[in-house]
């Protein structure tokens, strides 16, 4: 007696980018799918991205249209979308309107119709936009329909699924329905939402159910565009292939630094540089950079303060052009400055610009920007975000050069703030000081993991060729004030020397 | 044929009533083949948009189509069901030349209003679509 082969359920890829990974591989083929949510969170775009994206005249897919949003509306509106191919209408996607059977109360002539029209076409997809308006017309006064509801989306199911049919029940729910007897009917239940906090939204997409499946857990966010969907999965860290770290250090471009951090800068590090407003912040992660396209490197730098013409322009100081670095695909600049970004959108759309370049270096101008442009509920969880972008960049075995403002940069010995240093490897910090009556600038290595790094403060200066490091100041004391004395006057006990 | 409709609209019209009228001489079964070509139209369109929405399109379409075409105010009667064309008995009064004139004026400002909602290429391919279905392959009812 021969071994029967396992039963294998095939994926069926969405064609929503970023949703297939959420759902732990795609949908499952014949599945019984309930996509539910608010009106306008993207319910009925979701559904027709996927059937364009799977659908042939040979295995067409039937919209069934009940009450709600007339048909014509609905062409007229979702053809807008890129993916909607209408020269596709309706040899493989047809729209097929149940009005006169939901309307007239009787869940039977429904139901027969939409298996007299499955039994005619075979298609491998189906949708009823939206089932719940079905039964909200034939209904008993007095009952909310839910028994009606179940029983009819019962039946739907198990003759759906006998046509080996990949079916997806659309619905107007709020979390609060969650309970409601007809989820448990469902192979997969994706929940839209809109979140709304001060003057921004976010929209998101939970797998509230699947069976045969690992889904990606927490609630992901996701953007509709001209494009349809886009899904940004929240990649935990240790969900992405990590790249082992290189032994090697990079140099930083800026005269005198290398020295200073013993060497330069070890590759996949995470670099905070800090200091206050005009201490040169972006010069030196500008150098940074430039080096990385001298040494044959890619780049990528996303700037949430400044348009990337600004950027490019005041980028001229340094001896590469970045300009030609982009037409070679050597250098991305991005701008993320919507303000209602969620840190998935912001790291799928660096993690896009590495891909594309190659990059080993990435540098965030500023970590203030970044905040700002989050949208207010991940503000609130900077720590968090700040957390998961880095870590995941860093999985792929970057080096992140960031930069962070600081008001007074020694506020009780504090160098950073302290919700950033800590996914830091490596501390640069610049300062003022007033030395003989002027206002001087000066950096040292706070911290600069398993190297053998300067200690001492050292003074440096913009030129026009960008930032050059200066004199050791080991022989003033009292940096940290802002204020420093000459060590020999203090030992001599001369005031204010 | 009215002066409004496009001249595409006024091809695809005249498609959509050659397909069920071609070789086809004796009056009386001229009327009943323009008759089978409204009633394509109207199942093709019920199908998609729905009784409602077909029936919302055929009223605007007799309204912009009557000022040419006053012949349509003989063939209509509305009811419950929406609008229903008599092109039979049109025809034996008024003759198979008016009566295919107003049709085909019907067809095309139908067809110039739906393809303003929702583009003038998906119309097509809806009103054909019967036809395509034929061309495809029988799948297997297993």
């Amino acid at each position: 007696m021969t071994t029967p082969a396992p039963l294998v359920i095939r994926n069926v890829a969405t064609g929503v980018p970023g949703l297939d990974a959420v759902l732990g591989g795609g949908l499952c083929e014949y599945s019984f799918n309930l996509i539910v949510g608010a009106p306008g969170s993207g319910k009925t775009t979701l559904v027709h991205q996927i059937m364009f994206a799977n659908a042939t005249p040979e295995r067409p897919a039937l919209y069934f249209t009940v009450l709600g949003e007339p048909t014509i509306k609905l062409l007229r509106y979702q053809r807008q979308l890129e993916f909607f191919d209408s020269s596709r209408v309706p040899s493989a996607i047809r729209f097929i309107n149940l009005a006169a059977e939901a309307a007239a109360g009787d869940l039977d002539a429904v139901l027969a119709r939409i298996v007299a029209e499955v039994s005619a076409a075979g298609p491998a997809f189906v949708a009823v936009d939206s089932f719940r308006t079905i039964v909200a017309d034939s209904r008993a006064p007095g009952s909310d329909g839910g028994i009606e509801l179940a029983s009819f989306v019962n039946r739907l199911a198990q003759q759906l699924t006998t046509w080996e049919v990949t079916s997806f029940l659309i619905g107007e729910y709020t979390l609060e329905e969650r309970h409601h007897p007809v989820f448990t009917v469902a192979d997969t239940i994706l929940w839209l939402s809109e979140d709304v906090d001060r003057n921004s939204t976010t929209r998101k997409l939970r797998v509230a159910k699947v069976r045969g499946r690992g889904p990606m857990p927490g609630l992901h966010t996701f953007r509709l565009t001209s494009a349809g969907m886009q899904v940004f999965p929240r990649i935990p860290e240790q969900q992405r292939r990590r790249t082992l770290r290189q032994q090697t250090r990079l140099a930083t471009g800026v005269p005198g630094l290398d020295a200073m951090t013993g060497g330069g800068i070890p590759a996949g590090d995470v670099v905070l540089l800090t200091g206050p407003a005009g201490s040169g912040k972006t010069t030196f992660a500008t150098q940074f950079v430039a080096q990385g396209l001298r040494d044959g490197e890619s780049c990528v730098v996303a700037v949430f303060e400044e348009y990337p013409e600004a950027y490019l322009a005041r980028a001229k100081t340094v001896a590469v052009d970045f300009g030609n670095m982009i037409e070679e695909q050597r250098l991305a600049v991005t701008y993320l400055r919507p303000l209602d970004l969620s840190v998935d959108e912001m790291l799928a759309e660096i993690q896009s610009a590495v891909d594309r370049v190659g990059a080993s270096r990435v540098v965030i101008d500023s970590l203030s920007g970044f905040e700002v442009a989050l949208a207010p509920t991940y503000r609130a969880d900077f720590r968090e975000s700040l957390y998961r972008l880095v870590g995941a960049l860093t999985a792929t075995g970057v080096t992140v050069l960031m930069t962070d403002e600081v008001v007074d940069p020694n506020p009780g010995g504090r160098f950073t703030h302290e919700r950033v240093s800590f996914i830091t490897d490596d501390i640069l910090v610049q300062r003022y000081v007033e030395i003989d009556g002027c206002l001087q600038k000066v950096l040292s290595v706070v911290k600069m993991r398993g190297s053998d790094h300067a200690t001492d403060f050292r003074a440096y200066a913009l030129t026009s060729d960008g930032a050059v490091m200066g004199a050791s100041l080991s022989n003033y004391r009292g940096i940290t004030t802002g204020v420093p004395e000459l060590a020999s006057l203090v030992v001599a006990g001369i005031p204010g020397g | 044929m009215t002066t409004q409709e496009s001249a595409a609209a006024c091809e695809l019209a005249r498609q959509l009533l050659d397909r069920e009228t071609v070789g086809i001489t004796n009056p009386d079964l001229l009327g009943a083949a323009m008759q089978q070509a409204w009633m394509r139209v109207s199942e093709n369109l019920r199908q998609s948009v729905g009784d409602d929405g077909f029936h919302a399109l055929s009223s605007r379409a007799l309204a912009r189509a009557e000022a040419d075409q006053p012949l349509l105010r003989h063939m209509r009667r509305s009811d419950s069901a929406g609008v229903q064309l008599e092109v039979v008995a049109a025809a034996e009064v008024h003759g198979v030349v008016a009566v295919s004139a107003a049709l085909e004026s019907l067809l095309a400002a139908l067809v110039d209003i739906l393809s303003d909602l929702i583009g003038a290429d998906m119309v097509r391919n809806l009103l054909n679509y019967d036809d395509a279905r034929q061309e495809l392959p029988a799948r297997r009812a297993q």
